[in-house]
């Protein structure tokens, strides 16, 4: 099920809000007990079949955090760490990294013959968040948690199970136990998950048809604008369809009083690929930070070392988004630049004029967009070569998706600048009753209109697929 | 104030999840929308093995998008919306200032592919000729021009009529037809030496004119004469009278655009100067001997189904003549006004709609019946598609 869909917004959502705040405040057992219900069955609408890989994973990260706890001998807690890695990786690998093995192992010749493995929904996301929730607990920076309804409620809390924002089990901790639903925080989140829900239905899915349209032809016969307007359509589909799905899910955690950290911050803004991705998917960039990097040693080794941390992270990076060559050239890709930024042109590029360093930075991401969508590497690089214009001949294409699409082109420039913030911090600095007004009721007001427009698209289109799900 | 706000929002959001709910469950739901012109989602059955895969609410979700409260409102509000836009393509209908036409993907035009299909395509139709002339009977494979073809020069200079690739296929066509000596008309082609096909064409519906049909209904007949020596009348304009009917005129395109974009256009139908009896059976039922479903007064709005009641699996029309040859019809929906005029011709005219009959095999029906001559009629769209009235048995 999808946060954009009927099923969700006029069964699912109407049915958890009446079952949960039915209950009055004080039965916070209660309450959070109908929030697990929901999440599972949430999460059984995707397939039942895949519900006991969730519930294992909750359950292995439930034991190892409680053999991790400090207090409990240290090979305990090295078993409960490691067991939690072991299991929870080893759950993750099979489901998602078998085929892709196989595949490569028969390559050089040897077979092995695997039955037909369907990837769980979202099991990237929550073993990486059931992973973290036991090293947490094992390095003392959250406290073990006995009740195994809590854990489970942390991993499985529906805004966040499928596609994320990953939650650090300390986000979250203290509000599991005894958070305060409010009038003004349903509000707040009612309109943040509007907004994730237009960028979704009015942006992300109209991109996604100009994509889909250009990165289902062959490369080798494409003009160059053509190229260029699918790449450019991409870069936007994913941004929008991604960050909306973070929107959706703060803003569904704020109405039940959960306050998850933010996931996106304008990444297409920024001046070169290290602020990038300190904008772009802040949850797994910190957690590979967090979990990877830094007890690899970080920046603070050798030069070559901290290249070999880089590496890691991003082989580990590309691998986590997909099992396929294309991905691991994409985690290279972003090495490749991190590693330059650190330690070759960085700081010349700081010197560079704003317009040269964000169109370095929009280039190189773009680029790599055309790396994760590409179905095989030969084809990037083919897609590529037309980018160039050493595809085929122009044949108007690029022209018809500018002007059949152009609204919506508009819509994604305006929405992927930080306009909304400014003219809010603009609205905020001046003194008087108009300027209150307005900051009080155009979120709402603008947040409402977003629900008709993506509520009619809702209702006549079918065009609806959440690129995040397949990871 | 702010208080109040948060309320307003709580209580707009809610009431909306609410009433989308109620209006969910109380609405009767129904399974065909007009203006979409196919059948909306039915309520899924849950099933073990949908339920565990998630099919089953991927179906429910389809269900439930189809049957969305408000809807239709809805879609006559987005298509005026896109319309209002300017959007160059809306609901997959190109808007021009004087047509309504195709969208039509953009393909790369690979020649061999292309040759493959047309190999396979006459392949069929070779089988098909081969049954027809072994009791002495003439076969011929008509392909007609499309709204996009005859219209190919009006499409915006940006977006892909696929004139080039119509050319390949219709050169491939005829490459692998002489190969295996099957007779084949490309009556495109042969209006193009007149001043082209689209004076036959129609604005607003992917079907040719009454008067294109006519103009295939001759090039047709006098080519089976021609090749058989078989003496037939074939009717010329004086033949005809032509009355063009005052109804409104709803076109496939107008009726994807729910309407709300017009063109200017009536449909006409061709009345014999000298009527010839004759008796009518669809599906082997006994119907009403008339040609043309005309409406019932002058505020109905009309369709191409004006033409021979629309696609019927079978239709036998017998005119009693044994003295003349009798012929089958089959193909896509271009039959029908052909059909509409060749009866006068012949003897029996039997047609079919391979996509709806299936009590046998065409070439079952063929031997079985034995008509003297046998056409199939398609247009560029679907000249090569080997599925429905392509396939051969």
């Amino acid at each position: 099920m999808v946060f954009s869909s009927i099923l969700f917004l006029f069964f699912f959502l109407p049915a958890l809000l009446a079952c949960y705040f039915c209950l009055p405040r004080r039965l916070r057992a209660w309450r959070n007990g109908v929030l697990l219900a929901f999440s599972l069955l949430f999460y059984a609408c995707g397939g039942l079949s895949y519900l006991p890989v969730l519930l294992c994973s909750i359950a292995v990260n439930y034991l190892c955090g409680l053999l991790a706890a400090p207090g409990r001998p240290r090979a305990l807690r090295r078993a409960g760490l490691w067991g939690a890695a072991v299991l929870g990786l080893g759950l993750l690998g099979w489901f998602k990294y078998a085929g892709f093995l196989c595949a490569n192992l028969s390559r050089l010749g040897v077979r092995l013959d695997l039955p037909q493995i369907v990837l769980p929904i979202g099991i990237s996301f929550f073993t990486f968040q059931g992973l973290s929730y036991v090293i947490d607990v094992y390095r003392g920076d959250a406290p073990c948690q006995r009740n195994p309804f809590y854990v489970a409620l942390y991993v499985a809390l529906f805004p966040q199970l499928v596609a994320g924002p990953i939650v650090r089990y300390s986000t979250v901790a203290q509000e599991i136990i005894g958070r305060e639903e409010t009038l003004s925080e349903f509000s707040h989140g009612t309109v943040r998950f509007l907004f994730g829900l237009g960028k979704k239905m009015l942006l992300a899915n109209a991109m996604g048809e100009v994509a889909d349209a250009v990165f289902a032809q062959s490369p080798a016969a494409m003009a160059a604008g053509t190229a260029w307007v699918g790449a450019a359509a991409y870069t936007l589909q994913i941004y929008f369809d991604f960050s909306a799905y973070s929107d959706m899910a703060i803003g569904l955690g704020r109405m039940f009083g959960f306050h998850f950290l933010e996931n996106f911050n304008y990444p297409y803004i920024s001046q070169s690929i290290t602020e990038f991705w300190r904008r772009w998917h802040i949850s797994l960039s910190s957690w590979f930070r967090d979990y990877v990097y830094i007890p690899l040693g970080g920046s603070r080794r050798s030069p070559a070392r901290n290249i070999l941390n880089l590496a890691a992270v991003w082989l580990l990076t590309g691998l986590w988004h997909g099992a396929a060559w294309t991905f691991v050239l994409w985690g290279a890709w972003f090495l490749l630049l991190l590693a330059g930024e650190k330690l070759l042109w960085g700081r010349g590029l700081a010197r560079l004029p704003r317009v040269f360093r964000h169109g370095y930075t929009l280039l190189a991401v773009t680029a790599s967009w055309v790396l994760f969508r590409s179905p095989s590497a030969a084809y990037a690089g083919a897609y590529f070569q037309a980018m160039l214009g050493l595809g085929g001949a122009a044949d108007g294409q690029a022209v018809y998706y500018l002007l059949q699409y152009w609204p919506e082109w508009a819509a994604c420039l305006i929405a992927a600048l930080p306009v909304k913030n400014r003219l809010q911090s603009k609205l905020s600095r001046r003194e008087g009753g108009p300027a209150a007004l307005a900051l009080v009721w155009c979120p709402k007001l603008a947040a409402l209109a977003l629900l008709a427009l993506s509520y009619l698209k809702l209702a006549t289109g079918s065009f609806n697929p959440f690129i995040y799900f397949q990871f | 104030m702010k208080r109040i706000a948060h309320w307003f929002m709580a209580v707009c959001f809610v009431g909306f999840l609410g009433a989308g709910l109620a209006a969910s469950l109380l609405r009767s739901p129904q399974d065909f929308s007009f203006w979409e012109n196919r059948m909306l989602a039915s309520l899924p059955e849950p099933a073990p093995q949908s339920v565990g895969d998630g099919g089953y609410f991927t179906q429910l979700e389809r269900y439930l998008a189809d049957h969305a409260p408000l809807r239709s409102t809805l879609l006559r509000f987005k298509t005026r919306w896109d319309l209002a836009l300017g959007r160059p393509v809306v609901n997959d209908v190109v808007v021009t200032s004087g047509s309504l036409l195709p969208f039509l993907p953009y393909m790369a035009d690979d020649e061999q592919d292309i040759a493959h299909w047309a190999a396979l395509m006459a392949d069929n139709l070779a089988d098909i000729n081969a049954a027809v002339t072994e009791y002495g009977g003439y076969f011929c494979y008509a392909v007609v021009p499309c709204q996009s073809v005859s219209l190919a020069d009006e499409y915006p200079w940006f977006l892909n009529s696929q004139a080039r690739r119509s050319q390949m296929k219709a050169a491939a066509m005829a490459q692998a037809m002489a190969e295996r000596g099957v007779p084949y008309l490309d009556v495109e082609a042969v209006l193009a030496q007149s001043g082209g096909s689209a004076q036959y064409a129609s604005r607003v519906d992917n079907h040719y004119t009454m008067e294109g049909a006519f103009a295939a209904y001759r090039l047709i007949l006098e080519k089976a004469a021609a090749d058989t020596g078989l003496r037939f009348p074939i009717l010329g304009p004086d033949g005809f009278r032509h009355e063009i009917l005052p109804n409104e005129y709803i076109g496939s395109r107008e009726r994807k655009l729910l309407n709300l974009e017009r063109r200017e256009e009536q449909l006409s139908i061709l009345l014999p100067n000298e009527p010839v009896p004759f008796t009518r059976a669809d599906n082997g039922v006994s119907v009403d001997p008339v040609v043309y479903r005309l409406p019932s007064g002058g505020d109905e709005a009309v369709d191409y189904s004006l033409y021979m009641g629309g696609d019927i699996a079978r239709t036998v029309i017998d005119t009693g003549r044994d003295n003349l040859p009798s012929i089958l019809i089959y193909g896509d929906s271009f039959t029908n006004p052909v059909e509409c005029l060749a009866y006068l011709s012949f003897d029996e005219t039997h047609s079919l709609d391979l996509r709806h009959y299936h009590d046998m095999g065409l070439l079952d029906y063929i031997r079985q019946f034995r008509p003297d001559i046998v056409v199939c009629i398609r247009d560029y769209d679907f000249m090569m598609a080997t599925d429905g009235n392509g396939g051969g048995d």
